[in-house]
């Protein structure tokens, strides 16, 4: 299986096309396999092509933009990956099921967030619908973004994790990895996907702190306090300290302990840390100038889907440039920030 | 049937292992378990997930006298083996992400 595979990888679609329609069962699956792996190489480069062009955004006359579009559903614990009953739709009053307000309410407060800081409609900037379906699976201990428009929060195991959308920042983190899916779509393994996991976690923490009206000093800078079980408490990762969340918390703060191969839920403690020594350092509310700047970056087309801790720091620093100056205490922040994380900027 | 599972991912991110046998099933379900375990794809990594913070399981057998792994994402599980699974939650125990 291995060597077809490999010698395959390097063949033009029509001829992979041929082979995948052959006799010979391995032949045919190794086809597959180099078709599905190209597809998305293709898909990607697509994505990056589109995002380097700048489209226009289409004209219109009419006041758009400024109002989410929520359904919450009911996964009645099935597994099922469709969604499921309609339990509350766009303007309609409380359900008397809490976990379907939980994710009406904080779906509504992470769009309000992206919409009054950065003026972005939605996940796709273009007022995609927020799909929450809620009661996945039965004592599922975990929330996902599916890649294709869902959000789904489980119940939890009463162990590890609690009910899921009790947790605003939860809530905030898994829309936001809908939003880098549009941005930069940051391949989910490695560096790259700790950023993805990290910008989740940045983007979080600021709906959280911006729908409780915290500033950097009195947040708390934690991550899932709202949905940990006793098992993990008092939280899942912890920003101002990595490594200290939990009893089984193995995330370190900066790149002397970077886990070479590691779950991307470990190494995004490194840029995680950064983002709170900028905002720590600038005080005020987080959104006021690390916020947009971490925004900027991962909205600009030179952030590829495989960046670097590197090459993502230094898309900050520019931004932060162009938009404070080069000797602003902005553009220092993000200097510190970095530098305190050990990711060199040269 | 024993096999060793652990589940990796999710938002929380740690580990959950446990050595779970099908003898703690019903019959029919262990049947029915032993079955898929048999058939699953041994030696093989999980596919390339789409979305994020979904689970993954790594499964272990020493079935016939040597040890056979594979990778499964949450999707690619079989219905037959998730009543095993399902006992994950209350025998697993955690271990740090990177262990």
């Amino acid at each position: 299986m291995t060597a077809p595979y490999a010698q395959h990888c390097i063949l033009p679609p029509g001829l992979l096309y041929r082979l995948a329609r052959c006799d010979e069962e391995a032949l045919r699956d190794a086809a597959l396999n180099a078709l599905a792996l190209d597809g998305r190489f293709r898909l990607a480069r697509a994505e990056s092509a589109a995002r380097l062009l700048q489209l226009p955004r289409p004209v219109t006359f009419a006041w758009i933009g400024g109002q989410p579009q929520r359904t919450i559903y009911d996964q009645q614990h099935s597994e099922s990956q469709t969604p499921g009953v309609v339990m509350r739709v766009e303007g309609q009053a409380p359900s008397k099921d809490q976990a379907v307000n939980q994710a009406y309410d904080g779906l509504g407060a992470t769009y309000s967030f992206y919409w009054t800081v950065f003026e972005r409609d939605s996940i796709d900037g273009a007022s995609m619908p927020l799909l929450g379906l809620t009661h996945y699976g039965r004592r599922y201990p975990n929330a996902f973004w599916d890649g294709a428009g869902h959000m789904f929060f489980g119940d939890g195991d009463g162990r590890i994790l609690t009910q899921t959308t009790a947790g605003i920042d939860v809530i905030g983190h898994e829309l936001t990895h809908g939003v880098i899916q549009h941005e930069a779509n940051l391949t989910y393994s490695g560096q790259s996907g700790a950023l993805n996991e990290s910008v989740s976690d940045v983007f979080g923490i600021q709906v959280k702190q911006y729908a409780l009206g915290q500033d950097v000093h009195s947040s708390d800078w934690l991550i899932g306090a709202d949905v940990v079980g006793p098992l993990l408490r008092p939280a899942l990762r912890s920003m101002k300290q990595p490594g200290t969340a939990n009893p089984y918390d193995d995330q370190p703060a900066d790149m002397n302990g970077y886990v070479p191969g590691g779950d991307v839920h470990i190494n995004s403690g490194i840029p995680n840390h950064a983002f709170y020594v900028v905002a720590t350092t600038l005080g005020g509310h987080a959104w006021d100038a690390a916020g947009p700047i971490w925004y900027a970056a991962l909205a600009d087309p030179q952030l590829r889907p495989n960046a670097t801790f590197r090459d993502f720091a230094r898309i900050t620093v520019r931004h932060a440039r162009q938009t404070y100056g080069a000797s602003s205490d902005q553009t220092h922040a993000v200097q510190q920030g970095w530098e305190a994380v050990k990711v060199p900027l040269c | 049937m024993r096999v060793h599972v652990t589940r990796r991912g999710g938002l929380a991110g740690v580990a959950l292992h446990a050595t779970l046998d099908t003898a703690q099933l019903t019959a029919a379900d262990a049947t029915r378990a032993e079955t898929a375990l048999r058939n699953l794809p041994w030696d093989r990594l999980a596919a390339e997930p789409t979305g994020a913070d979904r689970f993954r399981y790594e499964v272990v057998t020493a079935e016939g006298g040597h040890e056979r792994h594979v990778e499964l994402s949450e999707t690619e599980v079989p219905d037959a083996l998730r009543p095993l699974l399902a006992l994950l939650p209350d025998h697993g125990q955690i271990r740090r992400a990177s262990g």
